[in-house]
């Protein structure tokens, strides 16, 4: 129903193989200021999509918005209750955030000219999960605590050698430990992610947050993703608790959430031509010398 | 910027999304929610909104948020990349 006209625009959040009760749809806010969200047909594939004022989604609000924390929370929001709201009827794509056709017809043309893609992207999702996983460093107080107690405050009753040498040697150990610590950690951040891809179907890494963004003084060593097979979700989640409670692996925290609809995992035609360029190779490589 | 995914107390719960309320907010880890909707799913382009409300114009906002983080908040670990 979207038109220039009526000031809206067809905001896109997900496609899905089953088409997801009208009922229900009804029931899920989406964007604030836009219309109930609804669904579209573009082959076998189904849009979930919804009526937003084409004033808030244009170029420049969008980027005002979305560089508003308040606003970039609010739609991020929105924008996954809308993809969540498919989720029940079988496989859903995501697409991310901000996809915004002109009309109905731009959307249901857009998808329609894609639609063996999605639909390959739709198997390959079909009964799996998506979780997070991301590993921290221990915080530096407590591994310092755990490390070093004792020779911890400065010309306390460890110090042996007194003056700047002894003041360059105590810091050139200490830089050294640290230096330990984060080698070693980084490397149990390595166990963890080899563990978990053994329970997984496929895994990706999401780029490693800020501090600031997670709200922890140490450095964040992994933030992976793992595509995992619902009848090996209990084998998964299972590793994850053993590695948690690993004693080996105190150098790091290990956190995580799931099951995510599987986002990280929603990329057009990438393991198709993976395969594809094999089998060409491999074709090629006969007739070659 | 104030993140609710900002806990100290160890361990996020599991956030559902198949459960009887499912889409809560509240923990909801909303930087991981951030790492999705902005840097996954599939792009179907195609469309003249799409071009301008694309990916491109997502990362735009998303560096110019995590560079004004990064510009306060040094890395302390200036060497180290993706593992």
């Amino acid at each position: 129903m979207s038109s220039s006209d009526t000031g809206t625009v067809t905001y896109l959040f997900a496609l899905c193989a089953g088409r997801p009760p009208d009922g229900a749809l009804a029931a899920v806010a989406g964007h604030s200021g836009g219309g109930p969200l609804r669904t579209l047909a573009a082959g076998a594939v189904h849009l979930v999509v919804q009526d937003v004022p084409a004033a808030d989604f244009g170029e420049r609000a969008l980027t005002d918005r979305l560089n508003r924390p308040e606003e970039l929370r609010r739609c991020a929001l929105a924008h996954h209750r809308g993809v969540a709201a498919a989720a029940p009827c079988g496989p859903v794509v995501p697409l991310p955030m901000a996809t915004v056709y002109l009309s109905d017809g731009n959307a249901v043309s857009a998808v329609a000219s894609r639609e063996e893609a999605v639909l390959a992207v739709f198997r390959r999702l079909d009964g799996r999960t998506e979780w997070a996983v991301k590993v921290h460093a221990a915080a530096p107080e407590a591994a310092a605590g755990a490390a070093g107690s004792g020779s911890a405050g400065t010309g306390g009753p460890g110090t042996a050698v007194p003056g700047g040498r002894g003041y360059l040697s105590r810091a050139s150990a200490r830089q050294r430990m640290r230096r330990d610590r984060h080698e070693t950690a980084r490397a149990v951040a390595r166990t963890v992610d080899l563990t978990l891809r053994r329970y997984a179907v496929d895994a990706t890494a999401h780029r490693p947050q800020s501090e600031h963004l997670t709200g922890r003084r140490a450095p964040q060593l992994l933030n992976a993703a793992y595509l995992v097979d619902d009848a090996r979700r209990a084998e998964f989640t299972a590793a994850l608790d053993r590695l948690r409670a690993d004693g080996r692996l105190r150098e790091v925290e290990i956190t995580s959430s799931g099951p995510w609809i599987p986002y990280s995992f929603a990329r057009l035609g990438e393991q198709v031509p993976a395969a594809a360029t094999t089998a060409a190779a491999g074709a090629a490589g006969t007739g070659a010398p | 910027m104030i993140l609710p995914d900002a806990r100290e107390d160890g361990l996020p719960p599991p956030v559902p999304w198949d459960g009887d309320e499912p889409y809560a907010p509240i923990g909801l880890p909303l930087v991981d929610l951030l790492d999705r909707v902005l840097g996954a799913g599939v792009v179907v382009s195609g469309d003249l909104v799409l071009a301008i409300a694309d990916v491109p114009l997502v990362r735009v906002s998303l560096h110019a948020l995590l560079s004004s983080v990064s510009a306060r908040v040094p890395s302390p670990w200036a060497d180290s990349g993706p593992l």
